[in-house]
């Protein structure tokens, strides 16, 4: 008999159906991946197993886990099967901790609940499971609070919890998805050497098939409530049946098809022009928070020293992981965040220096999409009103008929129609929002845009529509980009060349494809093997198989 | 945190300098002279002058605030121009019945409310959250001192369970003295609790869809173990900022209940002193309660600290 059973569960929230007939099992020491796109019920699956619904939800089938249908089971007896026969593993690492309480008291308190021991020896036990998690205890103190951890750590203390009292199984929703891919590849190793030193299950919830094709046994694919696919790895790649599961996988792996060829910084032609945007040896410091008034502030060089050069209808990539100074660099080139050391130059001039009139033709020329789609528009302006904000930047006496006309070319640019500038941000898609940033963007006819991680917060099918769009504005518009991710993937598929960035400053740079193949520097080469790639890893799972 | 703490005490001692020094000047500015106020009109001119040098009136302006400084160290806040008794005693009487008074409300309204606006967060949209919602909004728009007489009406006047107004003294034992503040302090705590029970419950509400209340229920602890655990204390946050505002609100805002209960209390000292332009009272009184506000709020970081580990460390790693 399987670990985990769910057999056509289907759940109701309100008058609303979430899940249609979920029927899938778990073995112990198996792992078993749930994908698909945000809102497709991955989350809600889990949280069904963990009987953690919302109010008003209403379950219907059955979840049977060691034997005991926990659909039936009193709340009373359900508070003593969580945390110790399942453990759970939440997304954002950041918030799931008590900011208000240290580490191992978090991990003590889940001991203390489900096992018949002393405080003292609970603290002693916690103190294993945080090492087992390579938080060891004598490096980083059980006292500590979680604000004094990095994001990957905080994870690592999730995961101690979850993993206290060797649960039989394990639920991973999303653990990677808010962290950088060198702690993601740790993350995901640390939760494999769990699982098989527990013999746990684990069900994994990603919607990165790669993550989940590297650790995943089974697999299912979820869309709207419903499980549309499921079956073995690395078998089921090859028979992939259902339309949305293909269209999946080749999101997943999607390059954007280009019509120019790419522009090299050492093109001849370029040695003639100048360019776009440069920097020299920028440096920008930040001062730490003084240990007591009148002491001398300490500071932290976020970005060190920094030389680059763009021009006309090159793509650039800047990559490195959180806090490595990508942001601060944005915006001291966007002339945000002034240098201390070093100069900016947009065309001629320096934002810095520059008079009103010139900084503001400045500005036109260097324009920014920004992360999170959902957060960048005010919710009670019409979407016409936002996407001509930047438009102040042009001329001040800008006539109506102008100002619809340009609203209506920047949104057809990016597949929206002019009709859609009457509309509120709420009633367009995460995708759709992020076209309209770009839209944005575009209205002031930029030059060139800084893309900062422009696609992190979208699923992978919308992902590949929004590369897809950048590259063909690209080609279109001969826009120049300096896109910045942590996403490896994704600054591979749209740029010609990529910059390192490493505490600071740019550690490696040259052509995209040449780094990917042959990285010099030892991090570059860790940044790479770590970011999970589904071709590679499926072509090695197959070999396995064999 | 040790650090942490002084810093907030040098602010302290620079936020009570700065108002110390405000108020003098505005006291300075302000028309009429105290000698004339003492005599009256008819007095003689230099009998005036007398009494200015008595009083110190002709000391250059620094040396008198100096003086004021060093004597209010000293616990010494000059002698009251109508009642000729030292203000720090007439200050002292007073805050027999304000202090205790206001400690009352405090506690009354905060153990009213907290558990309260738990109760009304945990049940969110159901019955007693909508009826304690309710009750809340009659008890803000209620006038007290309304609420007062009706007190007096049920519980003194027809019940006899309280006196309905005076004050025994602390002398007679703290029985009735209690007794006797007991209807003031309800008639004070009930807008502040009906404050509090919406602060506390929207703040709970707010903590209650924190990630780390799902990772507690994850845990395996039920609802009440995790809003005991881990909801309660990052839920009092904001309500121990809006305690604060109250306390010092409580200690002087009172006037109209005094009346009601007709309680020698610090409100109405305040209220006679600023009618017969006794202004080295209000002087004094002003200071002081400058002075408890600011303290309260020096309390309140100290508590944020001790809540909140946040606030007074550093990164370490």
């Amino acid at each position: 008999m399987s670990l985990l059973t769910l057999d056509n569960v289907s759940l109701t929230i309100g008058d609303k159906p979430i899940l249609q007939n979920i029927s899938f099992s778990l073995e112990r020491g198996q792992c078993l991946g749930l994908v698909g796109e945000s809102g497709s019920g991955k989350s809600l699956t889990a949280l069904s197993i963990m009987q953690l619904l919302p109010r008003q939800s209403h379950l219907a089938g059955s979840i049977h886990l060691a034997g005991e249908n926990l659909v039936d089971l009193p709340e009373r007896q359900l508070c003593k099967r969580r945390g110790n026969l399942m453990g759970m593993v939440f997304q954002e690492p950041m918030t799931a901790l008590n900011p208000l309480k240290p580490i191992g008291a978090q991990v003590e308190e889940c001991i203390l609940l489900h096992s018949a021991v002393t405080r003292h020896e609970a603290e002693g036990l916690a103190r294993r499971q945080l090492q087992r998690v390579g938080l060891d205890p004598d490096q980083i103190s059980p006292g500590r609070f979680p604000h004094q951890l990095s994001g990957g750590q905080r994870q690592r203390v999730v995961i101690a919890m979850a993993i206290a009292m060797k649960p039989d199984l394990i639920i991973a929703d999303e653990p990677t998805t808010a962290l950088d891919v060198t702690s993601q590849a740790e993350i995901l190793r640390l939760l494999k050497d769990l699982m098989s030193e527990d013999q746990s299950a684990l069900m994994l919830i990603s919607h990165d098939l790669a993550v989940v094709a590297d650790m995943a046994n089974s697999i299912a694919i979820m869309k709207k409530g419903r499980i549309v696919e499921q079956g073995p790895l690395p078998q089921l790649f090859d028979s992939l049946a259902h339309p949305y599961s293909i269209r999946l996988f080749e999101s997943s792996t999607h390059k954007p098809k280009r019509q120019k060829p790419p522009l090299f910084g050492d093109d001849p032609s370029l040695a003639a022009v100048a360019p776009i945007l440069s920097a020299h040896s920028v440096v920008r410091t930040y001062p730490l928070p003084r240990q007591f008034p009148y002491l001398e502030r300490r500071a932290t060089r976020a970005v060190d020293g920094v030389d680059l050069t763009i021009h006309k209808g090159q793509s650039i990539g800047l990559v490195g992981e959180s806090g490595c100074g990508k942001s601060t660099l944005a915006r001291t080139l966007l002339g945000l965040d002034a240098p201390q050391e070093g100069s900016v130059h947009i065309g001629r001039h320096d934002p810095y220096s520059a008079n009103k009139s010139d900084l503001r033709k400045v500005r036109r020329d260097i324009q920014i999409v920004f992360q999170d789609p959902n957060g960048s528009f005010n919710p009670r302006h019409k979407i016409g009103r936002s996407v001509a904000e930047p438009l102040y930047l042009c001329r001040k006496d800008i006539s109506r008929e102008e100002r619809d006309e340009r609203i209506a070319t920047s949104l057809q640019q990016v597949g929206l129609t002019p009709d859609d500038a009457e509309k509120f941000p709420h009633e367009f898609s995460g995708g759709e929002r992020q076209r309209i940033a770009i839209a944005r963007a575009l209205i002031t006819r930029p030059k060139i845009i800084i893309a900062d991680e422009p696609v992190s917060a979208l699923d992978v099918s919308i992902r590949a529509q929004i590369l897809d769009l950048f590259t063909d504005l690209r080609d279109r518009l001969d826009l120049s980009y300096l896109f910045i991710s942590h996403d490896l993937s994704v600054v591979r598929s749209v740029t010609d060349e990529i910059m390192v960035m490493y505490r600071g400053r740019i550690i490696e740079r040259g052509r995209t494809e040449a780094i990917f193949q042959n990285p010099r520097e030892p991090y570059t080469r860790a940044l790479i093997g770590a970011a999970p790639d589904l071709h590679k890893t499926i072509a090695r799972r197959r070999k396995e198989a064999e | 945190m040790i650090i942490y703490s002084l810093r907030r005490f040098a602010s302290l001692c620079v936020t009570l300098a700065a108002a110390s020094l405000f108020i003098f000047s505005v006291m300075e500015i302000l028309p009429g002279d105290p000698a004339q106020l003492i005599l009256g009109i008819n007095a003689q001119t230099d009998t005036l002058a007398a009494l200015r040098e008595q009083l110190g009136l002709n000391l250059p302006l620094v040396t008198r605030y100096w003086h004021w400084i060093v004597g209010m160290l000293q616990g010494d806040f000059g002698v009251s121009y109508t009642y000729s008794v030292p203000v720090t005693e007439l200050i002292g009487e007073r805050l027999t019945i304000s202090l205790p008074l206001a400690l009352m409300a405090l506690a009354l309204s905060t153990l009213i409310a907290l558990p309260l606006g738990i109760l009304a967060a945990s049940t969110h949209g159901r019955w007693p959250d909508v009826s304690l919602i309710g009750a809340t909004q009659i008890g803000i728009a209620i006038p007290n001192f309304w609420f007062a007489m009706l007190l007096v009406l049920v519980f003194a006047v027809t019940l006899h369970w309280f006196p309905s107004g005076g004050f025994p003294g602390w002398s007679e034992g703290a029985g009735p003295a209690l007794k006797a503040l007991l209807l003031p302090a309800i008639a004070l705590a009930l807008p502040q609790a009906s404050i509090l029970v919406r602060i506390m419950r929207s703040s709970m509400l707010e903590v209650l869809h924190e990630d780390y209340m799902r990772t507690a229920r994850a845990k395996g602890l039920n609802l009440r173990q995790t809003l005991a655990r881990h909801g309660l204390r990052n839920a009092l946050i904001p309500v121990i900022t809006i305690m604060g505002l109250q306390f010092s609100f409580l200690l002087a805002g009172t006037v109209i209940i005094e009346n009601v209960f007709s309680l020698p209390g610090l409100g109405r000292l305040v209220f006679q002193a600023i009618n017969q332009r006794d202004l080295i009272t209000v002087k004094a009184i002003i200071m002081l309660l400058v002075a408890t506000v600011i303290f309260v709020n020096f309390l309140v970081d100290i508590t944020y600290a001790l809540i909140d580990p946040r606030l007074h460390r550093r990164q370490m790693s």
